[in-house]
């Protein structure tokens, strides 16, 4: 009981770790799978913009064109005049699209000498900024062309809105059918996941496992006290399993809590391999403590090991990004499998998930896990047989 | 009369509430080798901070070869060689290096510098480990580049603080017979340690500290003097009786005895030659007896004897 | 004494292995994790326009006015090809080519009436359904012109056909992607990562925070002067780091900064100077050995988190609800700088970051002078 009290109270004191790495998941997990979740519809809804709007003009055309935007997308304050803080907030995606109207833009377009022209700034070439881009140009040419043909400008700002106001009912069929196409609440979370969770287990389980070891005669009393190897290292393995165990029963439960109206059936597929992975950062976590009894260099290990892996296996970037040549070393890391999994239970039907293929897909972590454990201990024989 | 190198006067440090240097004072001789005994927490280490301005303290004055000694004193400092209680050196530069280093921040001149360290690496016996760096070194070398680092600059005061802590007997050896060297090539030092047997093989005279204050100061014979007992008589007496017991207790110097077994201890406070009067005494009364041995004071039992035998240390 | 101090902390510096790895490799071996995980994205961007592929299915006459607004979209038009236009006979093959996978939506045109399907919601939906509209939207403008002005629908669909364009992009020269910012900051990081280099030697110069300390302030040397060499050979061994780390991803990865590659090194140094004199400050104020490392390492990792080492948005969402934190967090600053530099060149902006960085160093190193200064006597 003594062993397995120490290796918790050894845990315990990595408390800000967990507390940083737990708040990051939480919290930025949270944001970007909020970001990014998508679900299954069956009425068509146009994509909305937050477009930033500054009007110099203030004409009834530029008026008009706020109207218009504010409409249909999202319009917000620049806040600020400044065009380059702008086109960064548009890079940065603050928001996505940013349009200038100067003064003497209304007489302009007018006139049609092209003097005061609109100016935008969007995210590249894009295509939000092809589609944004055509809808103002549409709009604004609708006037020009009913004023330019016998209307007033009041007219032609009317007609035009009604227009686009009819427009609305143009819309597509949505043949939704299949997952395939959404990313859920959960696959974000469990994604993201995949890094927190993997440096939590790394980082806490490692140092505590070398809290014997690190130094020479601390594991030289604990070698000859009269418990036996065999009851100490159950000790051991029980009390880091116990933290596996609690750790990823926390993570599920933090992440059943914050999907509110996006859960969905599938938690417990989600929850099986999250557990599995548990064994993966377990097993990396002894295989760092054989390597090392310094704390610094764990860390580092941790950090370069998982931050890359996490990169490769499309933890933060998405797989599709991913050149083929990586995808295929992906192949080789345990996180890629995770990832898979993940992909694999959100693109199922819930009823079709238990299948041989997500089963595969779990033996592959728990192989890898494996083969951290044995790579772990063929390293502490060695070292033992060698007195390293 | 020879040159005070040290005086300290009326020394007081506190931290907080507690009184660590209480109104202590001490004078230091040009080519002495000074033992400054304490248990542990009695301000010897205290006393050395402040003495090498590491430490600010409350009262008192300190005089280092004649000045008044200040953190700013960079003529004083440059004449002062500190082997400190734990080792001090830098993992990343060698041996070599690291001597070099510390020796440098004393002495400028490179062709006098390289001479001194070479001296300082033979000196200690480190010439041969000179490229090692000191995680390679064991517990003994690592010590003697501790040492090595400190004195390579030839200081005329050095202070020794637990130099042969965790030090094998042969290491241990070459650090004493290094450190007399030293003296007599003309430093004073001042030596702290916990064992009386190196104080009182090593030093001219002794000073023991306790809760802060000078409690004796001597040579090592002057404080042996101070004990009652002089002498310590053990026979073997298989058949005393209290007869015999209170015929030995009669003889002259004798002022205690005490049975342990067959055996019979006896404390003499003085005389040369009780254990003559003694064996005179049995033989007289046919009193057969077996195993004698007699030990004189050491310099432990004067430590005991002003210090007591309750264990000293306590969480700060 | 200053020249051998200095290169004895070259010496000492260079050989710990503990900072080597943090200092050295860890941004190493970050670069190359972001170059493999997004290194295809700052080369090629991946909001780009990418051309959408639509099935069409068509019972009217073969020529009809929705047909043609199909072709001239098939057609590139100012490096962009919006269509690629997959003609199936029967709605049936089309909805399975939209199963499979092989468009991503389609256009049935029957009875004179265009009708969308597409599998999901979202950016191509709302695009193919926008083209529908705008040919519904240009059928709307002549009829009405038609009703009114039956005299000018020949104008109107001549100015149609035209489709001026109305509005202009703002240009600003040179478009960095805005995944470089990862890079930035990771230089950023490892930059504060060398203010471990000034609190490890200072703990070398103080006796109350180490027994190295002790030594030295027994030795008759003035602490400032050897202070200031320390700080040099810190500057100078992380400049050389950064450089190494610089030059690894813009010649090894092929990841151009926009910048030439001594303005980066210039920066980069300023940066280092940065994190040594932010390490001065920590050292001089803090006596607890243990945290010495806690609190760079917290203080490096959070300013470069904030400056979007982790979420390349970040330090622009700080910079528009709470620009403050900006101008004060030291990684966000040489991030800016350096975004700065490669995006819109030396601009006021790129100065002034500069300018700022040299009073944050100044300020803490005659901070730390203050502080060090007073603590003639230390406290052990």
């Amino acid at each position: 009981m003594s062993v397995f009290k120490a290796i918790i109270k050894s845990i315990r004191s990595n408390m800000i770790n967990i507390i940083v790495y737990f708040s990051i998941f939480a919290f930025f997990g949270n944001i970007t799978a909020r970001a990014n979740v998508t679900t299954t519809d069956t009425m068509f809804e146009e994509v909305t913009m937050k477009v930033a709007v500054t009007d110099y003009d203030n004409s009834n055309i530029s008026k008009a064109v706020v109207s218009y935007l504010k409409d249909t997308q999202k319009v917000i304050d620049p806040q600020t005049e400044d065009t380059q803080t702008i086109n960064d907030n548009v890079r940065f995606g603050i928001y996505q699209y940013a349009i200038i109207i100067p003064e003497g833009f209304g007489e302009s377009l007018k006139a049609g000498d092209g003097k005061n022209e609109l100016e935008y700034i969007a995210p590249g070439t894009s295509a939000s900024e092809y589609l944004l881009t055509q809808k103002i140009n549409d709009y604004l040419n609708d006037i020009v062309i009913y004023m330019e043909n016998g209307y007033t400008e009041n007219e032609a700002i009317e007609l035009t809105h009604q227009q686009m106001v009819k427009l609305n009912d143009t819309k597509a069929i949505v043949n939704d059918k299949s997952d395939e196409n959404h990313r859920s609440f959960y696959t974000g979370m469990f994604t993201f996941n995949g890094y927190s969770m993997m440096m939590i287990l790394c980082i806490c389980v490692s140092t505590a496992l070398i809290s014997f070891t690190k130094d020479k005669d601390v594991s030289n009393r604990i070698s000859v006290s009269g418990m036996t190897f065999k009851k100490r290292n159950f000790a051991i393995i029980g009390a880091v399993a116990l933290f596996g165990f609690v750790l990823t029963t926390v993570v599920i439960l933090v992440i059943h809590l914050a999907s509110g109206e996006y859960a969905n059936d599938k938690l417990i597929y989600y929850a099986i391999n999250a557990y599995v992975l548990m064994f993966v950062g377990l097993g990396v976590a002894y295989l760092f403590s054989t390597i090392t009894s310094s704390e610094n260099l764990i860390n580092m290990l941790s950090n370069m090991f998982i931050i890359s892996m996490s990169f490769l296996c499309g933890v933060f970037v998405d797989i599709q990004f991913l050149s083929e040549s990586i995808i295929k070393a992906a192949h080789f890391l345990p996180l890629y499998w995770y990832v898979a999994a993940i992909k694999f239970i959100n693109n199922t039907a819930t009823s079709k998930i238990f299948c041989k293929q997500f089963g595969m897909y779990l033996l592959i972590e728990i192989l890898f896990a494996f083969a951290f454990f044995a790579a772990g201990m063929i390293i502490s024989k060695k070292k033992e047989q060698y007195a390293i | 009369m020879s040159e005070k190198i040290v005086k300290i006067e009326n020394l007081v440090k506190r931290y907080g509430d507690k009184l660590a240097v209480d109104h202590f004072s001490l004078e230091v001789e040009e080519g002495e080798i000074l033992g400054l005994l304490g248990p542990n927490g009695s301000g010897k280490t205290t006393t050395i901070n402040c003495l090498l301005s590491l430490l600010t303290f409350d009262k008192g004055e300190i005089t280092i070869f004649g000045e008044k000694m200040a953190p700013d004193k960079y003529d004083i400092k440059s004449k002062i060689g500190v082997v400190l209680q734990n080792v001090a050196v830098i993992d990343t530069l060698n041996v070599y290096e690291n001597v070099d280093f510390f020796c440098g921040l004393y002495i400028t001149d490179k062709t006098l510098r390289k001479q001194y360290v070479e001296e300082a690496l033979e000196f200690t016996g480190l010439t041969e480990y000179k490229k090692y760096k000191p995680r390679k070194l064991s517990g003994g070398l690592l010590r003697r580049l501790n040492i090595a680092c400190g004195i390579a600059h030839k200081p005329k005061l050095i202070i020794f603080d637990e130099p042969t802590v965790a030090v094998d007997p042969q290491s241990r050896n070459a650090i004493l017979e290094g450190i007399k060297k030293m003296n007599k090539q003309g430093a004073t030092i001042i030596y702290t340690s916990h064992y009386m047997e190196e104080v009182e093989e090593l030093c001219t005279r002794v000073v023991i500290m306790d809760h802060g204050k000078n409690v004796a100061n001597g040579t090592s014979a002057e404080l042996k003097a101070t004990l009652m007992n002089r002498e310590t008589i053990r026979i073997s007496l298989p058949g005393k009786s209290e007869k015999i017991i209170e015929g030995i207790k009669e003889i002259n110097h004798v002022y205690k005895t005490k049975e342990e077994g067959d055996d019979i201890i006896i404390n003499c406070n003085g005389g040369e030659h009780n254990l003559v009067h003694i064996l005179s005494y049995l033989t007289d009364n046919n009193v057969p007896f077996g195993r004698v041995s007699t030990e004189l004071p050491t310099l432990n039992d004067v430590f005991l004897e002003i210090t007591g035998k309750e264990l000293r240390d306590k969480c700060s | 004494m200053f020249i051998r101090m200095f290169f004895y902390k070259i010496k000492e510096i260079s050989r710990n292995r503990t900072l080597l790895g943090w200092n050295l490799v860890f941004p190493l071996v970050l670069a190359t994790a972001y170059f493999l995980g997004f290194g295809n994205m700052i080369k090629d961007d991946p909001d780009a326009f990418k051309t959408i592929e639509v099935g069409y299915v068509n019972t009217d006459e073969e020529n009809s006015p929705f047909s043609l607004v199909l072709s001239s979209l098939s057609k590139k038009n100012d490096g962009i090809r919006v269509l690629k236009v997959h003609k199936f006979s029967d709605v049936e093959d089309a909805k399975t080519a939209l199963d499979e996978d092989e468009v991503e939506g389609i256009y049935i045109e029957e009875n004179g009436s265009v009708e969308t399907i597409v599998p999901a919601n979202g950016l191509v939906s709302t695009t193919l359904n926008q083209i529908v509209r705008e040919y519904e939207n240009g059928k709307a403008v002549i009829e009405t012109i038609a009703k009114d002005h039956p005299e000018n629908v020949m104008n109107a669909v001549k100015m149609m056909e035209i489709n001026k364009s109305v509005l202009k992009e703002y240009d600003f020269g040179t478009n960095t992607s805005p995944y470089l910012q990862y890079y930035f900051a990771l230089i950023a990081m490892s930059s504060l990562f060398s203010s471990w280099i000034s609190t490890r030697m200072l703990e070398g110069m103080c006796a109350n925070l180490s027994e190295n300390g002790k030594r030295f302030e027994c030795a008759p040397v003035y602490k400032l002067p050897s202070i200031v060499a320390g700080i040099l050979a810190g500057v100078v061994l992380q400049s050389i780091s950064n450089g190494i780390v610089a030059f690894y991803v813009e010649k090894v990865l092929g990841i151009d900064f926009g910048i030439p590659l001594l303005n980066v090194l210039a920066i980069t140094t300023l940066g280092s100077a940065l994190g040594i004199s932010f390490g001065v400050l920590i050292g001089s104020l803090c006596k607890n050995p243990n945290l010495l490392v806690a609190i760079p390492l917290c203080f490096s990792m959070t300013c470069s988190f904030l400056s979007g080492l982790m979420w390349h948005q970040i330090r622009q969402l700080i910079e528009y609800h709470c620009p403050i934190i900006n101008r004060i967090n030291p990684a966000a600053l040489l991030t800016d700088c350096l975004y700065v530099r490669a995006t819109y060149g030396k601009t006021e902006v790129y100065y002034r970051d500069i300018f700022t960085m040299l009073i944050i160093i100044a300020a803490c190193l005659i901070i730390s002078a203050m502080f060090l200064r007073r603590r003639k006597y230390v406290s052990l």
